[in-house]
């Protein structure tokens, strides 16, 4: 195994068995899989395709029924690699009895991290997941959101040098879904390898380098995200301080002919939805009491003023 | 005579064990649980032979198989095979108890260690069984100790850190300032009623001090404890919280509410039966506050972190699987320690400073320490007799056949026997120069007798100089049966000493009349230190009520004068041997072993209090032990089932004996199941046909599984003191420390079981 490799898969199969030994389901199928050092890999597929399970064979919380796997050189079952590893599970499965303090300590010290240093590291953790003014608050009293900020701190406690993120957005609103990605850059950034998985394919494509799709167990294909996601038959054209008219149309019609192809499309783009909702939320921000005014009340703008609030 | 302290032992199970049958519970021990550990290893092997290890490194990590485990797994085989052998051929078994006498259950038998080929090569193939299944637990175990303790300078170092980081988040200003109030509350509360002049409220005022302060520094030592750096410590204090945020415990310590009130609100008993009852209901109680809430902890621990799956962020960290096991174990033993220690303080303070009667504290609030002997029963000779063969007491016909009956009257040669081996030294110099000897007797009235009257009874107490003999059946008459001095001349000598004595104006012919102070009991004392034989003739005896009556230690330091001769087998004579007699007509007298017995010494009540919880604490880690190891497979209701089966089945050991050993009225189940449907009696001889054997084949087989099941069950009642202590009997210190060792033997197997499963099993499947 290279030394640049940090997770590597060989013909790792997993087949799911009832009480009897009976096959129930072939969760994974010889899936073979290096992730490099650095890099940002996503697995993808709808659920049930494996990309859980591969997770898991990868921590050693399931065996393998055929094929191996190593993180870091080591075999998945090794206990010790394990304090190189950050995990966040799809749901942050945390001691619900325990503050975020206390959720910290415990995890840190699972991996002997010198008390100071531990609460030092815990304490930069929860004001970096936007806790600190709910630390001493019980997780049972969380939010989906926040307990997913907690996971996220406890797979960082070990400062790890590989995360493994399964669903992360998962319950996160869009801002939160934001500031994951962030967080994930942030973590590449710092050198780390994350290995994440998720179904919502837009937060893949935003920051995973690689992916994998798998269906049924099976890998599907595998590559850089914008190698696989280019359309070599279509050609995009950009430009700005253009206003639409027939003429310019029949302009453009007249140059894609001339060099063989055929226009589609000519329009404004539209920006995503998610790039609208965090405009608003930044906008509201910057303009507090601002609120939206129905059309009748409004005449134009459609968004205005509240009453007695200066332009 | 002084009036009897009374104090009724019933140890129908023969003594406890003590460090005697040690070696005995070890080679049992290798044996059975070496058995399972067989089985265990075929388990494994096959389970390792099903998993790709030789493709995959990660399994072959996961389920390893070396060459030591192989080998000793080998020899281990060799050594069942030589086993099997001996059993086809019927060699080299160790020699048969003997059969009970008709009508009578066979008696308990206590673990010895055998010699013999069978059993030694069964023992040796259960070592390396056990050797073999246990080396990668072993491997993991020392791993996880270096883990988990470190006696470095660098790991101190890091602990005394750990503790200061630690205290100062504990100790917060908030919290100092609660803990100075709450203190300073209790003071006033002490002040208020030292103030009102209410010394028994002062007097629990302090206890519940003493025990606040005791809880308190051990919760301090356990707290300590957990911040010990190392993972399993981190799940230990993690169940402890867990637990202690869990309000199941809570609901359950409002169960110490009754106790606030007087005991003799609670129960009815007479006044000199208000101690016992008050201790029997403190240790029923006890039990059930800590055994319930411990199972019921201990049972959804695990599977609820599979259940809810925090076990994912757990077993993705850096810690082995069996550490978290141990750290569950750890935990809710600590917490349970705990909760055990604080009931059982507050209950021994209440207990002791309720309101009981002077002659219940007299009869109970104590700890004896007795002397027991060896007991035998013996008539005349046994050529004389018509049987040809010793007396050995008389059955009444009493479904309780516990105790056995000597005939009265005048001429009965019958005697129950007491014979003391050894002897301590302190016995020869006690305070007043006299060794008290208590005993309780059944009377069992063939003739109505006289009313509120006992029967008379004869007691001679000899020492190994001064030995009596069997009589002959021409040396007795219809009103005379003495058993004889075997040194005739002896006897002449103590006449003519107690004849000198008599004329000197000093009666001591009739002994028990002699009080201790007194001209006579130094004249008693020194007849029997100078011919070692004492005799109290006379005492009248009631009905299962404790007497006594007062030994002078002149027969003491007789005995111990000189080392004991050896009698016609080469075996060392007693120092000390009771004869008792009843010399009322018409009337039996039943005894058994532990109803005589000399008063050694007395200990304090609340010391021996303690120390029967012990036996409890050894329960506490039985419960929890078995609960965490079952919750490894199972879920977290089955996990409580199972214990609380597990548990309750240890109740119910003497009848799974009967059932191991096949010797229940109307045989095995088989048998049962054919007499019943053939309408037989039970006790009908069996026809000797092939079906009836194949349905005792079947029966045997059946008791060899139950054999095999019953080294699953614990036997709770051996961890139970409840009896000595409400007696006022001293629990022997050997008795608990024994109990710790069957414990750990008890458990360690379930640690291996849990280890295996825990390990085998897939937490995200």
């Amino acid at each position: 195994m290279a030394d640049d490799v940090v997770v590597e898969t060989r013909s790792l199969s997993k087949v799911y068995r009832d009480f009897w030994g009976r096959k129930k389901k072939t969760a994974l199928n010889a899936l073979d899989l290096k992730i490099h050092k650095g890099e940002i890999f996503g697995l993808l597929g709808p659920n049930g395709s494996g990309k859980t399970t591969t997770i898991k064979l990868l921590l050693g919380l399931l065996f393998p029924t055929s094929g191996d796997a190593f993180v870091f050189n080591e075999p998945a079952a090794k206990v010790e690699k394990n304090e190189r590893i950050g995990y966040l599970p799809e749901e942050s499965y945390l001691y619900r009895f325990l503050n975020a303090e206390e959720t910290l300590d415990f995890y840190g010290r699972l991996f002997k991290i010198d008390p100071d240093v531990r609460k030092k590291r815990a304490a930069e953790l929860i004001d970096r997941v936007g806790l600190s003014s709910d630390k001493k608050r019980i997780l049972k009293e969380y939010s989906k959101g926040m307990r997913q900020r907690i996971g996220l701190a406890q797979a960082l406690i070990n400062d790890p040098d590989l995360v493994i993120l399964d669903e992360p957005t998962s319950g996160l609103d869009p801002l939160g879904t934001r500031w994951m990605k962030d967080l994930i850059l942030d973590l590449k950034k710092q050198g780390k390898t994350v290995l994440m998985c998720s179904h919502r394919l837009e937060d893949v494509q935003d920051v995973c380098g690689r992916i994998a799709i798998l269906y049924n167990g099976d890998l599907q294909t595998l590559g850089k995200v914008s190698t696989l996601v280019e359309d070599a038959q279509r050609l995009e054209v950009r430009a700005s301080n253009v206003k639409e008219s027939p003429e310019l149309r029949a302009d453009l019609e007249a140059v894609f002919k001339k060099h063989g192809g055929t226009m589609e499309a000519l329009g404004h783009p539209a920006s995503t939805l998610e790039e609208l909702f965090l405009r608003v939320i930044e906008e509201s921000k910057a303009r507090p009491g601002r609120r939206y005014l129905p059309p009748e009340e409004a005449k134009v703008p459609v968004v205005g003023n509240a009453p007695g609030q200066k332009p | 005579m002084s009036s009897a302290l009374l104090g009724i032992l019933q140890l129908d199970r023969g003594e406890p064990w003590g460090f005697a049958e040690l070696p005995g519970l070890v080679q049992a021990w290798l044996q059975d649980a070496g058995g399972f550990a067989a089985l265990g290893l075929v388990v494994y092997l096959l389970y390792a032979l099903s998993t790709p290890t030789d493709k995959s490194q990660s399994e072959k990590l996961r389920v390893p198989v070396s060459r030591w485990m192989l080998l000793a797994g080998a020899i281990s085989l060799i050594c069942y095979a030589v086993v099997f052998v001996l059993v086809a051929t019927g060699k080299g078994a160790p020699p048969p108890p003997p059969p009970p006498p008709p009508g009578e259950s066979p008696p308990i038998v206590r673990p010895t260690w055998h010699k013999e080929l069978r059993p030694t090569v069964l023992m040796v193939a259960g070592l390396f069984a056990l050797l073999a299944i246990g080396e990668p637990f072993a491997r993991d175990l020392f791993k996880i100790a270096r883990r988990n303790v470190s006696f470095g300078l660098g790991g101190v170092k890091r602990y005394w850190r750990t503790l200061r980081t630690y205290a100062a988040d504990l100790l917060t200003p908030r919290r100092v300032a609660l803990l100075a109030g709450l203190v300073g509350a209790y003071a006033l509360v002490g002040v208020a009623l030292f103030a009102l002049g209410v010394p028994r409220l002062t007097n629990i005022w302090t206890g519940v001090l003493l025990v606040a302060v005791g809880v308190f520094l051990a919760a301090l030592f356990l707290l300590m404890l957990f911040e010990a750096e190392g993972p399993m410590w981190a799940v230990a204090k993690l169940s402890f919280k867990e637990a202690i945020r869990n309000q199941v415990l809570w609901i359950f310590l409002i169960g110490l509410l009754p106790f606030l009130f007087p005991i003799q609100w609670l129960s009815t008993s007479k006044p000199a039966d208000e101690m016992r009852s008050a201790t029997v209901m403190v240790t029923i109680f006890l039990s059930l506050l800590t055994l319930i809430p411990a199972l019921l902890i201990a049972s959804f621990g695990i599977p609820d972190d599979i259940k809810n799956l925090n076990i994912f962020t757990v077993v993705s960290k850096p810690i082995e699987r069996f550490e978290m096991v141990l750290g569950r174990f750890v935990g809710y033993v600590a917490l349970m320690t705990l909760v055990m220690l604080a009931l059982t303080g507050v209950t021994l303070v209440l207990v002791i400073n309720s309101g009981m009667s002077d002659k219940a504290r007299a009869e109970t609030y104590k700890a004896r320490v007795p002397l027991r002997g060896k007991l035998e029963f013996k008539s005349i000779v046994a050529a004389d007799r018509k049987e040809l063969k010793d007396f050995e007491g008389t059955n009444v016909g009493r479904e309780f056949d516990y105790r056995k009956y000597i005939a009265g009257a005048g001429g009965s040669p019958q005697r129950a026997i007491w014979k003391f081996a050894s002897v301590p030294g302190e016995l020869r110099t006690p305070a007043g120069d006299r060794v008290p000897v208590e005993f309780t007797f059944d009377v069992y009235r063939m003739t109505k007798g006289e009313q509120d009257k006992g029967v008379l009874t004869k007691f001679e107490f000899v020492t190994h100089n001064t030995p009596l003999r069997q009589p002959g059946v021409s040396e007795i008459t219809k009103d005379e049966a003495d058993w004889p001095w075997v040194e005739k001349k002896k006897r002449d000598d103590y006449l003519q000493a107690v004849r000198e004595y008599e004329a000197r104006g000093i009666a001591v012919k009739d002994q028990a009349r002699a009080r201790p102070g007194t001209e006579e009991w130094k004249a008693v004392n020194d007849l029997a230190e100078r011919f070692g034989y004492y005799v109290f003739a006379g005492k009248e005896v009631l009905d299962y009520t404790v007497m006594g009556i007062e030994v002078p230690a002149g027969l003491f330091r007789n005995a111990l004068a000189n080392p004991p001769g050896k009698d016609g087998a080469g075996n060392p004579l007693p120092l000390v041997t009771v004869y008792v007699k009843c010399e009322s007509e018409g009337q039996l007298l039943g005894a058994a072993e532990p109803d005589l017995y000399f008063l050694q010494n007395e200990m304090p009540y609340a010391l021996n209090f303690l120390k029967g919880t012990l036996g409890l604490w050894c329960r506490l880690c039985i419960v929890i032990g078995v609960a965490v190891a079952c919750s490894t497979y199972l879920s977290g209701v089955l996990t409580l089932l199972a214990t609380a089966f597990i548990y309750i089945v240890g109740f119910f050991t003497d009848h799974l004996s009967e059932l191991a050993s096949n010797r229940a009225a109307g045989g095995g189940p088989f048998q049962s199941m054919s007499q019943l449907v053939k309408a037989e009696q039970p006790t009908a001889p069996l026809s000797e046909t092939a079906s009836t054997k194949a349905l005792l084949f079947g029966d045997k087989g059946m008791a060899w599984l139950v054999r095999r099941l019953q080294n699953l069950i614990p036997d709770v009642d051996s961890f139970s003191w409840g009896h000595f202590v409400s007696e006022g009997f001293n629990v022997n210190t050997e008795y608990v420390v024994l109990n710790l060792i069957v414990t750990f033997g008890y458990l360690l197997p379930w640690g291996v079981l849990a280890y295996y499963l825990m390990k085998s099993r897939e937490v995200a499947a």
